[in-house]
């Protein structure tokens, strides 16, 4: 069964994504902090990120360094979450190290298909 | 600026040879007359006393400076003692039981009304409110017992005297005077950075013409003599340089000041503005975040994810969501416009393939087309690079192209993308409804809904005509009433960052 890591402080995000993620046959893994995010990122090893880039603490930009700095990550692609409102977010997500990315709020009618494109991706 | 500057230099020759002129036609009327010398001369003085009064008066509230209001007023009662004065003059016949002693005391008199004025009012300057009705009742109390100690108590000191000419009195009044007069260009000095620099300059040059009247009236033996020429001629100068200090502060600065307030006004008003805008922009993303739940969840339930669900409950959960994409399109343009008003919108300027970008869109919004039947055709070349904002671009595209959708029910809507020498042309052309002619106008304002009846912002057209501004061009619409309508934007090939 193929993982999926969320990386979301928003509780109702997480339950959101990770129900549609469950219903289509992932299993799924949450960290609600970038620190705990990069520890499960390394240690799972999952088969795709999605990654919040609003996080308290370090932000889902710097967590994203971290993951792709440590070498070990072997490259799983990392989808950012951004917001409409930054509208510079996209760029620096893409510099930051991320494959791509999905803005808030996430539709579930087209979320399964972005998602599936980058795990075929790997 | 510079032919300002000469133009002012230029008109400065005029006004001087005129004066020059005056002076010399009024030296010709002594040598006539010399009472109508004496009355033209002290006339002038008088009007100049009124006018000073007038313009200090009438711009006592805008006059942030109470040396201008103060002897504004004194000069109101310098100029009445100073008519008194030419009426009284030898041979003017309208006080018959007096001599010329009687226009010298009140020449004395008014000279240290003008003196003592000039000195008081240095010191009234640092007064942050000067009480208007105090001055004039001390100006008048003055002026009274003047009048009734040199008309009726007939015990002012005698300054004239028939025959042997200029009492001590008098000569010894005029030095005090000339040192009052000293004393308040000293303290005027010490003051001076409240002063207008040229200003201060006219207030000194009119007191030392003062001082040198007054030494020219201690010298005379006759009422009609040179030095009594000279020293009116000096009066004269002296006044109309007073009444340019005045009347610069008091009409010119004003100006000046209320010009700078609103100037401060404005900008503040700009920044009030940007604020409302910041505020709209992150009050707009919190908004936002209950629709995070709200678009997901019913997007879930509809899928039956969460289990089955009866087709009525579909219904409504369909108009749910619907409302909820409106509501999230309404988010969007406004952060957009609050973020290009308050100047903080960002820009990816990159270069990119529009046709590619149009494929994109067209391909977006196939499955709605086919829906209502209509045709959505692309007519561009093969490719066509274009340095500009890749994502704006896409959003005034696509804003086209929906109001496109929404407007049009059969027939077609053809995209079109045409390379001019500089710019690139990106129409989108309708079979639709059409607009009038009167409303066209009105299609680029906020919350403008031409057609009620269909659902959408008010805000789409508005938002693209602005970023097509920021990305250095713009959009223009042509329409036939029931025909259909196309709507044009031009953008430069190559972004170069604008002001707008």
């Amino acid at each position: 069964m193929k993982r999926i890591l969320i990386i979301e402080d928003n509780e109702t995000n997480i339950y959101l994504i990770s129900f549609i993620l469950k219903k289509n046959g992932y299993e799924v893994l949450e960290a609600k902090t970038g620190e705990e995010g990069v520890e499960l990122a390394l240690k799972e090893k999952p088969n795709l990120i999605i990654m919040d880039i609003q996080l308290p603490g370090i932000d889902g930009l710097e967590t994203t360094k971290r993951i792709r700095e440590s070498k070990v990550d072997g490259g799983v692609p990392i989808i950012a979450l951004t917001s409409y409102a930054m509208t510079g977010d996209r760029e620096r997500a893409l510099s930051a190290g991320c494959n791509g990315y999905l803005e808030k709020p996430i539709n579930p009618d087209t979320i399964m298909e972005e998602i599936e494109k980058f795990i075929k991706m790997n | 600026m510079k032919e300002f500057y000469s133009a002012s230099k230029k008109s400065i020759f005029i006004p001087l040879l005129t004066g020059c002129l005056l002076l010399l036609g009024l030296y010709l009327t002594s040598l006539y007359s010399y009472l109508l010398f004496h009355s033209l001369a002290e006339i002038f003085s008088i009007v100049i006393a009124f006018s000073i009064f007038i313009v200090a008066w009438n711009c006592r509230n805008l006059i942030d400076n109470n040396y201008f209001l103060f002897l504004g007023i004194a000069y109101l009662f310098i100029g009445l003692i100073d008519l008194i004065h030419t009426l009284a003059y030898a041979g003017m016949g309208v006080f018959p039981e007096f001599d010329a002693n009687l226009p010298t005391q009140l020449w004395i008199a008014a000279r240290y009304l003008e003196s003592i004025s000039l000195l008081v009012a240095c010191f009234i300057l640092d007064k942050r409110k000067v009480k208007i009705d105090f001055i004039l009742i001390g100006y008048t109390t003055f002026l009274s017992l003047l009048l009734l100690s040199i008309f009726y108590w007939k015990i002012f000191p005698l300054c004239f005297v028939e025959g042997t000419g200029l009492t001590p009195f008098k000569k010894i009044s005029e030095y005090i005077i000339s040192l009052i007069l000293a004393a308040s260009i000293f303290f005027l000095l010490r003051k001076k950075e409240k002063f207008d620099h040229k200003v201060l300059q006219w207030l000194v040059i009119s007191i030392l013409l003062t001082i040198a009247s007054e030494l020219a009236f201690t010298f005379y033996i006759s009422v009609y003599g040179l030095s009594n020429l000279i020293g009116h001629i000096c009066k004269i100068i002296s006044f109309y340089f007073i009444y340019r200090a005045i009347v610069v502060t008091g009409l010119t600065k004003p100006n000046e000041l209320l010009y700078r307030n609103l100037q401060e006004s404005e900008k503040k008003f700009r920044e009030l503005d940007q604020l409302k805008s910041m505020f709209i922009a992150s009050m707009s993303h919190e908004l936002r975040t209950p629709l995070n739940s709200i678009i997901g969840f019913t997007g879930i339930i509809l899928q039956g994810m969460s289990g089955e669900i009866n087709p009525e409950q579909k219904k409504q959960l369909t108009l749910v969501k619907k409302s909820a994409h409106h509501l999230l399109e309404l988010i969007n343009d406004v952060i957009d416009i609050s973020k290009i008003e308050a100047d903080k919108i960002e820009l990816t300027i990159r270069e990119f393939d529009l046709v590619s970008l149009a494929e994109e869109v067209q391909q977006s919004f196939r499955v709605t087309a086919e829906k209502k039947g209509l045709h959505l055709l692309l007519q561009a070349p093969p490719t066509l690079l274009l340095k500009s904002d890749e994502r704006r671009t896409k959003q005034i595209l696509v804003n086209f192209i929906s109001n496109a959708l929404k407007f049009t029910d059969r027939g077609e809507i053809e995209i079109k993308i045409v390379k001019k020498e500089e710019t690139v042309e990106v129409s989108v052309r309708d079979s639709g409804i059409g607009i009038k002619k009167e409303d066209i106008s009105k299609l680029f304002n906020a919350f403008s809904q031409i057609n009620l009846l269909i659902e959408g912002t008010g805000l789409g057209l508005y938002l693209s005509q602005k970023l097509a501004n920021l990305l250095g061009g713009g959009i223009t619409a042509e329409s036939e009433y029931t025909k259909g309508s196309i709507f044009t934007l031009t953008l430069p090939l190559n972004y170069k960052e604008v002001e707008v």
